[in-house]
């Protein structure tokens, strides 16, 4: 009897990954995927699960690194989400190629278009077609075993090709359901350790994936992996047989069929709206409708074949769609589904009926209608339609309270109480003033403070704030406005010192005059606190917790003043919350310096974040006051190279009474505090020289 | 739904924002003593709702329709003149 447990989607996928022992796991936070690679964070950081874990600094890194381990011959997991498949796009293409059997979960969730966290395919939408095999599972039950089954499937040489696994964000990432654990024994047995056949070890192998195709051989070399994809099949429908003799669970292998004996119409599901379709066709066939369903379980390879065969059995065909195809008027699995039977004998009508985008419900009461439309058509011998849209009302709430403020910010607004980064924006928006546009890349400010906001709030790519920026300045100087309207960026530190650094760096040697505020609250606190390029030494988080092995993160944080000063940008600082004057007087200041068009001024502002330092909300000024009090957090400025030390305490507190007011140092050891305490010495005497010695040898006059 | 001259483009109206209505987040709620408070407005730099500010009297007051009752004002008066009190 095996072991169940009650779980959500994305834990059932971790445990599919640590029961195929993977080697190496390439992690970058993304919703709502990131409990998948937090969930594996926390089997490594306990000894369940010996691999080697990548906390990567974006996703395009994240799949680079994926496809490095995988030639090197480790088995390799991943998982994202919307934006975050979208940006690691270049790379998926490289993995085909280089024949790497990556397997990786995908949390479907709308990708911008309009930013949305709700579940649809746009995300796998334009990710179909590199030669990655796509399939969908219906519950958490089947994420666990799907893991395991595409290990086995991609693995096998007949198919050496990397896979995704798509679970729809929220209904599946985040729900909970019963879910069988099979034993570590069981699945060593069914699933031996990765052997690649050439990886690019010198020590072992003379022969590696080549990089490039000579020009005359691409169009065999696509045929060949067409064929790769056909062969797939038939490993697909062999490892789901076996899998199901072996653990007692079985799906199908390409499609599942449900009550299509005798069935003259034919609906087809995917992903969670399955378990939906299931009951409504029960309805249907309860009430004499001989309807059958046939679930999609893998888009590519496309299970062309079993369509040909259903379509001779059927009528009509209704397909549900949670996609569109824009400019070919219809949904994503439909264009599929009628390519597959344009050269087929059968001619019957298929109908799509395009639902559930933004991640809305499909309830059953839609589907049932979809079968009754769909029962007129086959009456008919044709659709009335081809494609329907299923919409709902909506019905906008206007809960703003209308009255006049002098800040570019109205009070109130989503953000946990006591959220340090409100106190940050409002006085930066007080201080810069009306004429000011905000660019914000991924972070909680995005949906803190756009729906309270007077000026306009530009949502940049998470990769890509300041070259948002840098276009935004060049169009207000193409049109002589340069001079009245502020460009100011706010970040968090992912979005400044990791995922969005590079383009920083380089909007910074351009000498763009824009302001750059990174209010930096030590994580990803918008993913659910994961460690970032700028989180503290032993800080534990989500990805780097505190465990039998692991004992918060390992690594000293980015010193990210020094890299910006590395820059000769004319004007940097840091600043407290704590310190409100300080901080008013260089946003003041920074506006001057891009005012004058002398170039990028940057602002660094220690967030302390009650929900994700764990301490009360109450406490976010006085944590932040202790972190100056005790150097841990130095004030300071370098004024075209100058630098000044602004808050200098007489006697620096010992920095345990800062770190004792947070949850995330609980676990520290003696050796670990005192270590901290000797960095902080060290950190402010430097400052203390640096000043004394005036101006940085590096800024050029 | 805005309305929009260009078909299919979702607007963002931002004359029709204003604040927002939060107060049914709170537990307890800040009360300042108006005999103790120096209006100091260090409360009024802090707020991360921007729910205190300077009535017309020169007195500092809470606007509740705004406050979370996060409690960082009631820790950081330097005069203690505001106290986190059930909020009935």
């Amino acid at each position: 009897m095996q072991e169940f447990d009650v779980m959500p989607g994305n834990k059932a996928v971790a445990h599919g990954a640590r029961l195929a022992r993977v080697e190496v796991i390439p992690s970058y936070p993304i919703t709502p995927q990131t409990t998948i690679v937090e969930y594996l964070a926390d089997f490594v950081a306990n000894g369940e699960l010996n691999a080697e874990y990548i906390h990567s600094e974006g996703e395009h890194s994240c799949m680079a690194m994926a496809v490095g381990a995988s030639i090197t011959g480790a088995r390799t997991f991943t998982a994202t989400s919307s934006h975050g498949l979208a940006y690691m796009h270049e790379v998926l293409i490289q993995a085909t190629s280089y024949r790497t059997p990556i397997v990786m979960a995908v949390a479907n969730r709308t990708v911008g278009w309009y930013w949305c966290l709700g579940p649809d395919y746009s995300d796998i939408m334009p990710e179909l077609n590199l030669g990655w095999l796509v399939s969908f599972a219906e519950s958490n039950q089947e994420c666990l075993d799907m893991v395991l089954q595409l290990y086995r499937v991609c693995e096998d040489k007949r198919v050496l090709l990397p896979s995704m696994l798509n679970l729809d964000g929220f209904y599946l990432s985040y729900s909970q359901e019963k879910v069988y654990l099979p034993e570590q024994a069981e699945v060593d047995g069914w699933l031996p350790p990765y052997m690649a056949p050439y990886p690019i070890d010198p020590t072992v192998n003379k022969k590696w994936p080549a990089a490039f195709l000579p020009a005359p051989l691409h169009t065999t070399y696509r045929r060949l992996l067409e064929e790769v994809m056909e062969d797939t099949k038939k490993v697909i429908n062999e490892v789901d047989r076996s899998y199901g003799e072996t653990f007692g669970r079985s799906y199908g292998g390409l499609v599942e069929e449900y009550r299509t004996e005798g069935a003259n119409l034919l609906l087809v599901a995917m992903g969670s709206m399955t378990t939906a379709a299931r009951r409504a066709v029960d309805r249907l066939r309860s009430e004499g409708e001989r309807i059958g369903l046939v679930k999609l379980r893998f888009m590519r390879p496309f299970p062309r074949a079993e369509f040909r065969r259903l379509a001779e059995q059927v009528d009509a065909i209704g397909v549900v769609d949670r996609m569109v195809l824009h400019g070919t008027g219809g949904g994503m699995v439909f264009t599929d589904v009628k390519a597959a039977l344009y050269n087929a004998d059968s001619k019957i009508p298929v109908m799509n009926f395009v639902t559930g985008l933004g991640g809305e419900d499909i309830p059953i009461d839609d589907l049932y209608a979809m079968g009754r439309k769909l029962a007129g058509a086959a009456r008919a011998g044709k659709a009335e339609r081809d494609v329907e849209y299923i919409e709902h009302p909506f019905q906008e709430r206007d809960e703003a309270i209308h009255e006049e403020t002098s800040s570019p910010i109205y009070p109130g607004s989503v953000g946990c109480a006591g959220c340090g980064s409100s106190i940050i924006i409002r006085h930066f928006l007080d201080v810069l003033g009306p004429d000011t546009i905000i660019v914000n890349p991924p972070s909680c400010s995005v949906i803190n403070y756009p729906g309270v906001s007077k000026v306009p709030f530009v949502l940049a790519n998470f990769a890509a704030g300041a070259a948002y920026e840098t276009g935004i300045y060049r169009a207000l100087k193409a049109k002589k406005k340069a001079d009245r309207v502020y460009v100011a960026g706010y970040a968090g530190d992912g979005g400044t010192v990791d995922i969005g650094l590079q383009s920083l760096s380089a909007t910074a040697e351009r000498g763009e005059p824009v302001i750059w505020l990174c209010y930096d609250n030590e994580a990803y606190m918008n993913t659910g606190v994961q460690r970032s390029g700028s989180t503290p030494l032993f800080s534990a988080t989500t990805s780097t917790p505190a465990g039998s092995v692991w004992k918060g993160k390992p690594t000293q944080r980015k010193n990210l003043v020094m890299i910006m000063a590395a820059h000769g940008v004319p004007y940097l600082a840091t600043a407290s919350l704590a310190y409100i004057q300080d901080l008013r007087r260089k946003i003041r200041k920074a506006a001057e310096i891009t005012r004058a068009g002398e170039g990028l001024a940057f602002l660094h502002v220690q967030q302390p974040c009650a929900t994700g330092w764990y301490f009360p909300p109450e406490k976010t000024v006085e944590v932040a006051r202790l972190a100056v009090e005790t150097g841990a957090w130095p004030v300071v400025e370098i004024d075209h190279g100058v630098v000044k030390v602004n808050v200098k305490p007489r006697e620096l507190k010992p920095v345990s009474e800062y770190l004792r007011m947070q949850g995330r140092f609980s676990h520290l050891t003696d050796e670990q505090l005192t270590k901290l305490q000797e960095d902080v010495g060290r950190s402010w005497e430097n400052w203390l020289r640096l000043e004394k010695e005036g101006r940085l040898p590096w800024y050029l006059a | 739904m805005e309305e929009s001259e260009v078909k299919g483009l979702y607007l963002l109206d931002s004359s029709k924002y204003g604040g927002m209505y939060v107060a049914n987040w709170r537990v307890l709620k800040p009360e300042i003593d108006e005999d103790a408070c120096v209006s100091c407005r260090l409360c009024i730099g802090y707020c991360p709702e921007a729910a205190i500010k300077t009535g017309e009297d020169g007195k500092t007051v809470i606007d509740y329709r705004y406050c979370k009752g996060c409690g960082v004002c009631a820790n950081e008066c330097p005069r203690r003149a505001i106290e986190m009190v059930e909020d009935g």
